[in-house]
């Protein structure tokens, strides 16, 4: 298992060394670094010590090495419009973007199990039909879309839910939340709704697929000839096995919510880290965008590890085959 | 095909029964009909040209569907803060945002044949390579490498599209490689080396029409996923440029209405996008059933 | 050995016309058409039958497990008199693992890869009896014991990909006798095994089942198996039982045309020297079975007469009532008198 975890992370160094080649090479390489990290508004005399700070008069490995170091230390430099350091900005507006995208998800796992359970249950019936046209739905239809149709349903119509904005927010270990208010509760809803669309329809889809091809093996059978209840085979028997692959795509699709709320953030002005990026790029604040760059390569990569260690300790054959367990 | 049973139909002939045979998939094969159609003849079927400032009344500004203009003409759909038939204007983004998926996705699968085709001929250390390339990319959404591309390209049409290229390339490398490796390793291809046929002829004339069927699915839902990406970049405002209103801006100009109850400048255009959308669906996933039966769930 | 105290009790199983079909494009598919057998405490009996011949689909008819859309047309099944048709599904639930157990082909497919033995062993005791973790790993542990495998406390800790298919198989067999059923079915649980395997198996099956009083319906295509192991052996063609004995009766001086050919194809039973003789023909399609006997086609002695269904009844000739067959033409008794 140790060997495994090992082995995976050196993978993912990789991964992040050659990302941080190509974010270096995009900024360094083919655009100018000094029209991306440098304020456009800033004189002539600034121009040529950031030049001289930044090191763009050296050989380009020598850069490499730099920003490589400097990012390391978390030096991203400071955001053109604010003067914040742009690691600073983003780990503000963090946050808010996983309480969305963690509640989104809960949201996803908690309709979207349950029913493609019923689906794979009794795929010829009536209600497993309709579910299964909802989730060809909820995949074709662009997420913006949906967004704007709620508030306009949500907010303007019906006049429930407040179309922006985060609400009330308490500090929970230093860190404000939403989901602890009735007032941000409100405020949450419809984005996370929102966004959970998507994966609702995946998960639906998955359980569903999944349910079907658990149910027909020999195993299930054997546990119906051993006299467990239903509810045994289906809460122990069936999801076991099916969850393997949920996990999988939940922890993956994970990463997919947070660069997808960058659309939903946008619509319900939900202050998170996908909005700053919106924002950064409409204003041509590079150094922010640079960052949020590294630091969701970085958030993917160690995604990823995470989904994969789980996987493995879900399924015993690779979690045992791995430590070379009696095979 | 068995002996016992000839065929008399033709494949074609064959492949359409079968599509014909899923009303839905037919319902929305004819619905996918009749929006290329729109979109084709959008100059002819439009009451006016929404991108004529001489044809604009601002006091058209905002009217509801339906609602009578100055002129004395109706606004089926309503109109846009401009006084703009909104009709109108969706037929005409209906061109843009089908021109721009469409192109995208066929550059994109050209390349990414191409790429695929070689990885698999060549094999070695540059298949190696390339399906490197292609994992790490199709790691990240395709989103969001849309949204970082155009922040550093900037904006423009054609930007937009090489941004489409480039999420969607890695799709059809890697597809057209895996079916390429399997058809490699068939009689005929054995066959034609046999004869000494040169290799470019063998990979295009032999191999790439195998590797074809799958190639056309993605290809189909390729195109929806494109129109979608597009819509949402021109919506978050790095997409299209003001100058070639694709439905994503339509829907985002209507967006600042829509607090205010006027909701069908921004309703109506996603009407038609949906439309496309789900329609391409429908029938991509239906020509994966009828083009290859052990695809079909 | 069962017949003589038959009067006494009624017998532990009545399958009585039990008719099971699957729905498909042609119509009803008939897998099961008319079964009848019965079987006592301690019992073994063998089902012989082709893959096709309903033997399978009889075993799961019996403790109601047909895959939907397949559906028991009619008939009845009863345990100790009580028709399990008339219970309701927890009723039958009850039953199922407690009073009747079942063992499966393929032991690669019947644990569930992703729990551990114990969960699986534990769970089959759980489910009938309000009985603590510890007290039902301790019978899961004796059950282990019971089918021979040693260090029971390690293999109850594994999953089941660490086990070899022959252990799996024990397992299997272990958590079907976790309950002390009154009777085992075993859907030829040795078929997907090695055939050194295979003999142990048979030979320890016979014994648990001797010792405990279970008695035990053992599916199989292999009449050699059966010869061996069974007390009394019912061949199955098309859905039907075509001849039922004693299986020394039946191995010795098969009435069945059908059974004659199935004997006289099996080398080991076949007297050096001899040519192999085959069945001639295919087993028929279930879907669209010619009425009369489905084996007319195939058959050496059929007449007009077999276009009418033949009743599975005693041969004329034959002197013992525990003997049936399903033919207007059985074959000769070999040599008359010397029985």
């Amino acid at each position: 298992m140790l060997a495994f975890i090992l082995r995976r992370l050196m993978q993912s160094t990789g991964v992040l060394f050659v990302m941080s080649l190509l974010v270096f090479f995009g900024v360094y390489a083919i655009g100018n670094p000094v029209d991306i990290l440098v304020n456009p508004n800033a004189d002539q005399q600034d121009i040529a010590r950031a030049i001289a700070e930044l090191g763009l008069d050296q050989p380009l490995h020598l850069q490499y090495w730099h920003f490589l170091t400097s990012a390391l230390s978390g030096d991203l430099g400071r955001s053109f419009s604010t003067g914040i350091p742009a690691l600073e900005l983003i780990f503000q507006r963090m946050p808010a973007t996983l309480e969305l995208a963690a509640v989104s998800m809960a949201i996803a796992i908690a309709f979207g199990i349950p029913l493609g359970l019923y689906a794979g249950l009794r795929p010829e019936s009536k209600i497993a039909k309709g579910i299964m046209a909802g989730s060809i739905l909820g995949f074709s239809l662009p997420t913006f879309w949906v967004g704007l149709m709620l508030i306009m349903v949500f907010s303007v119509w019906l006049g429930w839910l407040p179309p922006t904005g985060r609400g009330d927010t308490v500090e929970l270990f230093g860190v404000p939340v939403s989901f602890l208010t009735l007032d941000g509760w409100s405020h949450l809803l419809l984005p996370a709704t929102n966004l959970a669309l998507f994966n609702l329809a995946l998960l639906i889809r998955l359980t569903r697929a999944g349910t079907r091809e658990v149910m027909v093996q020999d195993y299930i059978r054997f546990a119906r000839a051993k006299g467990l209840r239903d509810s045994r085979i289906i809460g122990v028997h069936v999801l076991k096995n099916i969850m393997i692959p949920i996990v999988t795509i939940v922890g993956l699709e994970f990463g997919s919510v947070i660069a997808f709320a960058v659309v939903t953030e946008s619509i319900f002005a939900w202050p998170g880290m996908g909005k700053l990026l919106i924002d950064s790029i409409n204003q041509l604040d590079r150094p922010v965008i640079v960052a949020y760059v590294l630091l969701i390569v970085l958030m993917f990569v160690l995604i990823n590890l995470v989904v994969d260690v789980l996987y493995s300790m879900l399924d015993p054959r690779i979690r045992l085959a791995d430590t070379g367990g009696a095979r | 095909m068995s002996a016992a049973v000839p065929s008399l139909q033709s494949p074609l002939r064959r492949f359409l029964g079968d599509f014909a045979a899923s009303r839905v998939a037919l319902g929305a094969a004819l619905l996918l009909a009749a929006i290329l159609l729109a979109a084709l003849f959008a100059p002819l079927l439009s009451p006016q040209d929404p991108y004529d400032l001489a044809q604009l009344d601002i006091m058209d500004s905002k009217l509801e569907p339906g609602a009578k203009g100055t002129a004395g003409n109706t606004f089926v759909l309503g109109s846009d803060e401009q006084g703009r038939d909104l009709w109108s204007a969706i037929l005409y983004g209906l061109r843009i945002s089908l021109g721009v998926g469409v192109l995208a996705t066929v550059v994109a699968m050209a390349f990414g044949t191409l790429v695929g085709l070689g990885s698999a001929w060549i094999g070695g250390r540059f298949d190696a390579l390339m399906m490197r390339i292609v994992d790490l990319q199709l790691s990240f959404p395709a989103i969001l490498v849309a949204l970082v591309l155009l922040a550093v390209l900037g904006q423009g049409v054609d930007k937009v599209v090489l941004a489409l290229v480039i999420v969607q390339w890695a799709y059809y490398a890697r597809t057209v490689r895996g079916s390429a490796l399997v058809e490699r390793n068939r009689e005929y291809i054995e066959a034609a080396r046999c004869l000494a046929l040169s290799p470019t002829r063998i990979v295009l004339r032999h191999l790439l029409p195998n590797c074809l069927p799958p190639l056309i699915v993605i290809a189909t839902v390729q195109v929806a996923h494109a129109i979608a990406l597009e819509a949402t970049l021109s919506f978050l405002g790095l997409g299209m440029p003001i100058t070639s209103p694709s439905l994503g801006l339509l829907i985002a100009n209507g967006y600042t209405q829509l607090l205010s109850g006027k909701y069908w400048i921004s309703f109506f255009p996603g009407v038609a996008l949906v439309l496309t959308i789900v329609a391409i669906n429908l029938v991509g996933d239906h020509l994966r059933d009828v083009l290859n039966p052990r695809l079909s769930r | 050995m069962s017949a003589t105290d038959a009067p006494l009790r009624p017998p532990l199983l009545r399958v009585e016309g039990l008719r099971t079909g699957f729905p498909s494009r042609n119509g009803m598919l008939h897998a099961v058409d008319g079964v009848d057998f019965s079987l006592d405490r301690g019992e073994i009996l063998g089902l012989v039958g082709e893959s096709g011949s309903g033997k399978s689909v009889t075993g799961f008819s019996i403790l109601g497990l047909v895959d939907p859309p397949g559906r028991i047309l009619g008939g009845r099944v009863l345990l100790d008199d009580v028709d399990l048709a008339s219970l309701d599904e927890g009723a039958r639930r009850a039953i199922r693992g407690k009073r009747i157990a079942m063992i499966f082909q393929d032991p690669m497919m019947t644990l569930n890869p992703v729990l551990r033995i114990d969960t699986q062993m534990i769970e089959a005791v759980t489910a009938h009896e309000s009985v603590g973790t510890a007290q039902a790993r301790d019978r899961a542990r004796a059950a282990l014991v019971q089918v021979g495998i040693a260090a029971p406390d390690e293999r109850l800790l594994a999953y089941p990909h660490q086990l070899s298919g022959g252990m799996r198989q024990r397992v299997a067999i272990a958590i079907a006798l976790v309950n002390r059923p009154d009777l085992i079915i075993a859907d030829e649980p040795t078929t997907a095994l090695d055939v050194t395997i295979q003999g142990q198996i048979l030979f320890e099956m016979q014994a648990l089942v001797r010792e405990s009083g279970t008695a035990l319906v053992w599916i199989t295509h292999d009449l050699s198996v059966v010869a061996g192991l069974a007390d009394r052996v019912c061949v199955m063609y098309a859905g039907r039982i075509v001849e039922a004995g004693p299986v020394d009766a039946v191995m010795d001086a098969p009435r069945h045309p059908y059974t004659r050919g199935l004997i006289d194809s099996v080398p080991a039973m076949n007297p050096r020297g001899r040519p192999l003789a085959q069945i001639p023909g295919n087993a028929p399609s279930p879907v669209d079975l010619p009425p009369g006997c489905a084996f007319r086609a195939r058959c050496t002695r059929a007449t007009e007469r077999c276009g009418e269904m033949p009743p599975l009844a005693p041969p004329a000739d034959e002197g013992a009532a525990s003997r049936t067959v399903r033919c207007w033409n059985p074959v000769q008794l070999p040599a008359a008198g010397t029985r």
